[in-house]
């Protein structure tokens, strides 16, 4: 399949993410190509035609914007995927494909070229807008639609981990055999938040065939049970949120200078200074995702510690299988040992990523920087080690699924299976950490590669 | 005047200002009444339907006690026992909720009963509501972090408990989370305003700088893909209308000055966030247990235990917030700076009259440092602790920190109004030097930044700090009420 882009609009993260993360190609429609093809010549004609004073300054500008007085800037860090750096490229057209940066079309199609071949996989430290292979007009590189790029990966990413959170969070109520009036639809009304609405049509529609309210616990779960439905709302919430900032910002076009193609009242175009290269939403967006993996991570956390206490749970104290007799090296108990130092991580990394406090660099008129890619890097980090804690309850889970004998309900049976398949239930001394580490490699591995599961 | 409450639609910012900042008083209404006595017969047929069926506090004590059934008649004598059992709040420390937020959390509680989820006869309401007419309780603002708000409302709602509750009726009145409704609500009454300020400021500054005005220009209406770029955008260049468009700097301009637009639609964002958080949590019922009421599938309607005490969307929000208001205030620090360099602006030296002596209003960007760096700490992130605090066998393990996430944003509120007094004084002080005229619509701005902190003509006078502390007093008055003084006796005075 062909992403055909027309205008900045044609951009989106439902077309990002068939171009990036599912490697379909892209395509110019003719009515880009003229529309490039005419804002080219104007910006040409613009070029040869500006009164010295003011070509002075736009030209010194982009005169210095186009070197990269060190190559690359990008330093070194962890290697991004191959899909971010098809994201970067395509998020780049938003501001090609209406002329604004006054690139020739042979330009724009040398950029969409680079889609057809294995592009190099970016570094995480460093300014990564400043690649050569991008192009060497300043609109090309372009720091707002690395931003655009950022925000948008991490959208598709996000949404698909916290299809795979709710699983597992369902999973564990199941195994808490916490009472399901705290997820009573009735609520939806109640609070009146759509977010938290369909967080409780999520459980409930994953808990559905699971062990009948009647033979349930007959008291209410602890606090990090019941409140599970508020706080998958705010994630979600964030999640969402993050796709709406990052489907705006696609839709951008932000450049440093943006060429503004001929109108009427200005016969020969314009060429602005706007700051438009910094995407401000990006960066509180991304943190906001962040700072849910935490709060989830927290529940999680609590999850882990309250299946394990038998006077809490009700369930076979640390979770034993009956012949393992006492001993707690048989147990999952000591798993939450490691969720509690990813909990730790997670907490510090959920600081906000303000703007910077000084001049980034000597040259006068740049004096503040975008902190999205600290953002998008921070975000990274704390969804690994997020997945990391989902892997630990959900062995933790599906232990106390084991010791009690009972099942999942059927919309958690694929997960449980996965779950088995690399961590079985414990009745032995094993290597659980590194078991929970496949697991935890499988939900990464399930969210980059948007399996089936997630969506079923 | 007095607010008339039939159902949940009334809970609203606007009636909340009325209420908690404007004063007015709550009357119950007709529909409201009824409601809540039909709901209150229905659950006590509930209730005697089957006394051996869990409903939390009610066929069982609360907390721990939520594991052991109680017989009907400790039922009857746990209800009775209210008065007895009751706490005037365990939370302490110096500071106190403002009167306006405690009334807001009277307001902001009769939500859950006015439809009648509260399982309470309407009397109970009518004597919450009559709170707002009679002294406020203290309310703590420090020690309110637990489970619910089991702690601040035992401060807030210790005259109710006195009173002759029956059985379902007390955990009502100290469960749920109406405090969040409120802070939130707060924190969304000053956050508009606020940001029409900030937006204020920031294009005295753009004029002061005498910044080309492309970036922010109509034509970017069309080329940003969100409407929070658009309002930003759009909100300075209507406050720039007037000023003239040549005789404007040429050279590279900071990025301080081009993205104002773009920070703040981040501003944007973070108000229309707590806005619609603010509306939706003082509609919403968040008792445990709640009251269902009836249907057909449930003709006696269903309490049940939830975590509708947790408000899950208002500490984002306010979190948001005060990222936003950070990040306000650094790049005002950076203005500030780039204001008084003269080898960036373009402008006389540190805005001084040229030939006098001293630093002008330079080292005034000492203390926007000051402003920004504290506005950085304000907003550090308030996370879900995992304190097992109150424990009651392993059932209290997540406490709120909406209390915290509101003291926080209350924090990074009053940076940025000092860091805009600073820069307001600096942008009066470029305009003055340079004998311009700000832009029409900031007139009134500037003369009152005038009135309490004049242009500098030599070194500074004695009493420039009282005047940047009026200014920025005026700043928080103006982020509640909304409008710049009319008159001079309506200025904020030191």
């Amino acid at each position: 399949m062909t992403v055909v882009v027309a205008d900045r609009h044609s951009l989106s993260v439902d077309s990002l993410q068939r171009v990036a993360f599912e490697y379909e190609s892209v395509e110019l429609a003719e009515v880009a190509r003229e529309r490039i093809t005419s804002a080219h010549e104007a910006f040409e004609r613009f070029a040869s035609e500006q009164p010295a004073s003011e070509e002075t300054d736009w030209r010194e500008r982009e005169r210095r914007a186009r070197q990269l007085p060190a190559g690359p800037l990008a330093f070194s860090g962890e290697l991004l995927p191959e899909e971010l750096s098809r994201a970067c490229v395509l998020a780049t057209l938003a501001t090609v494909v209406e002329g604004h940066t006054g690139a020739h079309v042979e330009q724009a199609e040398a950029l969409i070229a680079l889609l057809a071949s294995p592009l190099p996989q970016l570094p995480s430290q460093g300014p990564i807008e400043q690649r050569p292979e991008w192009g060497q007009s300043a609109g090309l590189a372009n720091a707002a639609a690395v931003a655009s790029a950022m925000a948008s990966f991490a959208s598709v990413l996000s949404e698909r981990r916290f299809a795979v959170a709710e699983r597992v969070f369902a999973l564990s109520v199941e195994a808490f055999d916490a009472p399901l009036e705290a997820y009573d639809l009735g609520l939806a009304e109640l609070w009146g938040d759509p977010h938290e609405s369909d967080a409780l049509e999520s459980l409930s529609r994953l808990l559905e065939g699971g062990t009948p309210a009647t033979r349930r616990r007959p008291y209410q779960a602890p606090v990090s049970y019941r409140i599970l439905p508020r706080v998958l709302g705010a994630g979600r919430r964030a999640v969402a949120e993050l796709r709406e900032v990052a489907d705006g910002a696609l839709a951008t076009a932000a450049a440093e200078p943006l060429f503004l193609p001929p109108t009427e009242l200005s016969p020969q175009g314009r060429m602005l200074w706007t700051g438009g290269s910094h995407q401000g939403l990006t960066a509180p967006a991304l943190d906001a995702v962040t700072a849910t993996w935490v709060d989830l991570a927290a529940i999680a956390y609590r999850h882990i510690v309250k299946l394990h206490m038998g006077a809490v749970s009700r369930l076979p104290h640390l979770l034993m299988a009956p012949a393992d007799g006492s001993s707690p090296a048989f147990s999952t108990a000591a798993l939450a040992q490691i969720a509690e130092g990813f909990y730790e991580e997670l907490r510090r990394l959920a600081q906000p990523t303000l703007l910077s406090g000084g001049a980034v660099t000597a040259y006068p008129d740049e004096d503040i920087a975008s902190p999205t890619q600290l953002a998008f890097r921070i975000e990274r980090r704390a969804a690994k080690l997020f997945d990391g804690m989902l892997a630990i309850l959900a062995v933790s889970s599906s232990q106390a699924l084991f010791v009690t004998e009972r099942e999942a309900p059927p919309a958690l049976a694929g997960l449980l299976e996965t779950v088995r398949e690399r961590c079985p239930p414990v009745s032995s001394r094993r290597p659980l950490a590194a078991e929970c580490e496949l697991v935890a490699a499988a939900f990464s591995e399930a969210i980059s590669a948007g399996a089936a599961w997630l969506s079923r | 005047m007095t607010v008339t409450i039939e159902d949940r639609s009334a809970f609203t910012l606007e009636n909340f200002r009325r209420i908690a900042a404007g004063g007015e008083d709550v009357l119950i209404g007709e529909q409201a009444v009824a409601a809540m006595a039909a709901a209150r017969a229905t659950f006590e047929q509930l209730l005697e339907s089957d006394r051996t069926a869990f409903i939390y506090g009610t066929t069982t004590r609360g907390g721990d006690g939520a594991l052991q059934r109680l017989t009907p008649e400790e039922q009857r004598e746990m209800a009775r026992e209210t008065e007895e059992g009751r706490h005037p709040g365990w939370g302490f420390g110096e500071r106190y909720l403002e009167p306006r937020v405690v009334r807001g959390i009277i307001f902001a509680r009769l939500a859950n009963y006015v439809e009648g989820h509260a399982k309470s006869r309407p009397v109970v309401a009518q004597r919450i509501a009559s709170m707002l007419e009679e002294p406020l309780p203290e309310v703590p603002l420090d020690g309110q972090v637990g489970a619910g708000e089991v702690l601040p409302l035992s401060h807030v709602m210790f005259g109710i408990l006195g009173s002759d509750l029956r059985e379902g009726e007390p955990m009502a009145v100290i469960n749920g989370s109406p405090c969040a409704a409120a802070l939130a609500a707060d924190a969304a009454l000053h956050a508009r305003n606020r940001l029409d300020l900030v937006t204020d400021v920031l294009a005295l500054s753009i004029e002061a700088f005498n910044m080309p005005l492309d970036a922010y220009g109509a034509d970017l209406d069309s080329l940003y893909g969100d409407r929070r770029d658009v309002a930003a955008v759009r909100g300075i260049r209507d406050r720039l209308t007037g000023v003239p468009n040549q005789g404007r700097r040429l050279s590279p301009a900071p990025a301080s000055y081009r993205i104002v637009p773009r920070v703040l639609a981040e501003c944007h964002r973070a108000v229309d966030s707590i806005e619609a958080t603010a509306e939706t949590a003082l509609q919403s019922v968040t008792d445990n247990p709640v009251y269902l009421l009836p249907t057909p599938e449930r003709p006696l309607g269903a309490a049940i235990s939830t975590g509708g005490y947790h408000n899950s969307e208002a500490i984002p929000a306010l979190n948001a917030l005060s990222a936003a208001w950070a990040n306000v205030c650094i790049l005002v620090d950076r203005q500030t700076t780039k204001l008084h360099d003269s080898s960036l602006s373009e402008l006389p030296d540190k805005l001084m009259v040229p030939g006098s002596a001293g630093y002008g209003t330079a080292v005034l960007g000492f203390t926007t440092t000051s402003f920004a760096e504290e506005a950085r700490h304000a907003a550090q992130r308030t996370l879900l602790p995992i304190s097992e605090g109150g424990g009651y066998a392993g059932q209290n393990d997540v406490p709120t920190p909406v209390f915290l996430a509101y003291d926080h944003e209350r924090r990074a509120a009053e940076c940025v109004h000092g860091a805009l007094a600073i820069l307001a004084v600096s942008a009066s002080q470029a305009l003055w030097v340079t004998d311009r005229q700000p832009p029409p619509a900031l007139e009134p701005l500037v003369e009152l930044i005038r009135r309490l902190c004049p242009p500098v003509k030599g070194a500074r006078g004695d009493g420039d700090g009282e005047g940047l502390l009026a200014i920025s007093r005026h700043f928080a008055a103006v982020s509640l009420a909304g409008a710049m003084p009319a008159a001079e006796s309506d200025l904020v005075t030191l």
